[in-house]
């Protein structure tokens, strides 16, 4: 049985939105990507997840429990960081620990300087006076601090720059590796490649597919730029080939899903005087999924 | 109850408890100030010619200066302070945290939305009795040291309770208006319209007789500083009233947040 468990959830917005018969299971100690553009219906999900909202059908479990019925045993084992840290303003970064703790019920004071170094977290002064990427890290550390079985994120690297990119990063796997489920959202790629071990990409509040994320380097399509020695050559492919090709006077750009060899042996007819590609980033194979949505 | 929270609340509030505070001593010696014949005679002659105004700010007699305090501080100004604190304080604590997303840590850490709710209102209720408690410590001070020996510690001290029992009821009110609302001002506007209401409506009461049946749908007529000054009984059964009303708007109020989605 899945950890967390969505079952044809529908949660739809009253300004439209929302997500709509999704269905997400996470297996224990298992990461799970949620990928998608601004307003996809990741933090509704999240939002569901912790029991902030209840579903309009559907059923969303954790362990076996509703969420929103029965949030308050649930969050005893979840460690939250939301998209936006909102921090209390005046409040010290260490006042904030402090306040988390003693809301999660524990407090260990080894804990707290291990992932302050970490995470390279300054919590003097006030958090309003704070870099996002700081009050993000200090959201995660807050997260950290119960010692959660489940761990949902809500692009939690929105905020974060490539140095403290690598810490989080790191601080997640160890997770992983004491047997943490991790829920994840994110509208980069990276992230929830180089974090996830399943990837579910969300489209207009729907699920369009969940695969593992090594299956979406395998699936992705690779792009071909060609130079033929005359535009009209560039002419005669594109009409030979028709699908998926751009032409710009005696150059051609393809895209194929599979192996080149049909279009090596197309080619063949032709005076190929350059031919680049072959690989595409995992970026524009996400983006097929979207059309115009990530314009 | 939750612990961090409450402590969070309680600083959040301070400067406007220390607000509205500072505003109802002022108040509060201003009347003490007042006590004294040329002013008197000045505030007789000005109502004599704007009797209505004079009688819905429940500027009443002057017979002691216990019953001088009640008329000139507890009739309008002091209640109108701590209204507007109680409003303002109720919006801050429920809908501007779920406006400013500060709600999610502490609705994420395992405690019920009902604890969440009565932990604000705990928050609340101490914010109004200090808002409360200062004036009348002011209240005590400036009279021993203004005029020794003429204020009625206990008739002021139950005056005082029954602007406590009105304010606390009112500010249990404006809660449960915020606990179901997304913005702070949007809960501010919806908990001044309805206070605000009732109590122009208890003024024009007061102004005219011939307005007097409005009393009996204002909830503020159960405020009856005048009578509990005097130490009457009848007094008391309005501001149990108060705080019975409070208690079921608090009941209703973590109901419903309980049951709401949020916006977060």
């Amino acid at each position: 049985m899945a950890l967390i468990d969505l079952q044809n959830v529908t949660k739809a917005h009253p300004g439209g939105g929302g997500l709509f018969d999704c269905t997400i299971q996470v297996e224990q100690g298992a990461s799970f990507g949620l990928l998608g553009p601004k307003g996809a219906g990741k933090s509704t999900a999240v939002a569901l997840l912790m029991g902030f909202i209840k579903p309009d059908a559907g059923t969303c479990q954790i362990g076996g429990r509703d969420c929103f019925r029965e949030r308050q045993d649930i969050q005893a084992r979840v460690g939250y960081v939301p998209r936006h840290p909102a921090l209390p303003p005046r409040m010290t970064g260490e006042q904030f620990i402090r306040m988390k703790s003693a809301l999660a019920g524990t407090r260990s004071p080894r804990k707290e300087q291990e992932l302050i170094e970490r995470l390279a977290i300054n919590p003097l002064g006030p958090c309003e006076r704070m870099s996002d990427a700081m009050q993000q890290k200090l959201s995660l550390l807050g997260a950290l601090m119960g010692a959660p079985d489940v761990l949902i994120l809500d692009e939690p690297t929105l905020s974060l720059d490539e140095l403290s990119y690598h810490p989080l990063q790191e601080v997640l796997a160890e997770e992983k590796k004491k047997g943490t489920t991790i829920f994840i959202t994110s509208h980069v790629l990276r992230d929830v490649q180089r974090m996830c071990d399943v990837i579910g990409i969300i489209r207009k509040g729907r699920m369009a597919v969940v695969q593992p994320a090594r299956a979406l380097e395998y699936t992705r399509q690779k792009v071909y730029h060609i130079t033929f020695a005359t535009n009209q050559e560039a002419s005669d492919f594109a009409q030979e080939w028709q699908t998926a090709v751009e032409v710009l006077q005696n150059r051609a750009t393809v895209a194929i899903p599979g192996s080149p060899q049909v279009l090596v042996r197309t080619l063949a007819k032709y005076t190929v005087v350059d031919l680049i590609g072959g690989r595409q980033e995992s970026e524009e194979s996400y983006l097929r999924y979207y059309g115009d949505d990530t314009a | 109850m939750i612990w961090p929270l409450l402590r969070f609340s309680l600083r959040r509030l301070l400067s406007r408890v220390l607000a509205a505070a500072v505003c109802g001593m002022a108040g509060a010696m201003a009347a003490l100030l007042l006590y004294n014949e040329p002013a008197l005679e000045a505030i007789t002659q000005m109502r004599s010619q704007a009797e209505p105004l004079f009688k819905a700010l429940g500027v009443g007699g002057s017979a002691s200066l216990s019953l001088h305090l009640v008329s000139i501080g507890l009739g309008f100004y002091l209640p109108l302070v701590c209204l507007l604190f109680a409003v303002s304080a109720a919006a801050q604590l429920m809908a501007a945290l779920v406006e400013s997303g500060e709600m999610a840590h502490f609705l994420a850490a395992p405690k019920s939305r009902s604890a969440v709710v009565c932990t604000q209102a705990a928050a609340l209720l101490l914010g109004v009795l200090a808002v409360v408690a200062m004036p009348f410590a002011a209240a005590m001070l400036g009279g021993l040291l203004l005029h020794p020996g003429l204020l009625s510690v206990p008739g002021v001290a139950a005056a005082f309770t029954g602007l406590l029992a009105m304010t606390a009821g009112a500010a249990l009110f404006a809660l449960m208006i915020s606990a179901n609302r997304d913005t702070a001002l949007s809960a501010r506007r919806r908990a001044h319209a309805w206070i605000g209401l009732a109590f122009v409506l208890w003024m024009l009461s007061r102004a005219d007789n011939m307005l007097a049946y409005l009393s009996y749908v204002t909830p503020f007529m159960l405020y009856q500083p005048e009578r509990l000054v005097l130490l009457r009984a009848d007094g008391w059964s309005g501001a149990i009233l108060f705080l019975l009303a409070g208690l079921i708007c608090l009941v209703l109020g973590s109901v419903r947040f309980s049951r709401r989605d949020l916006p977060l």
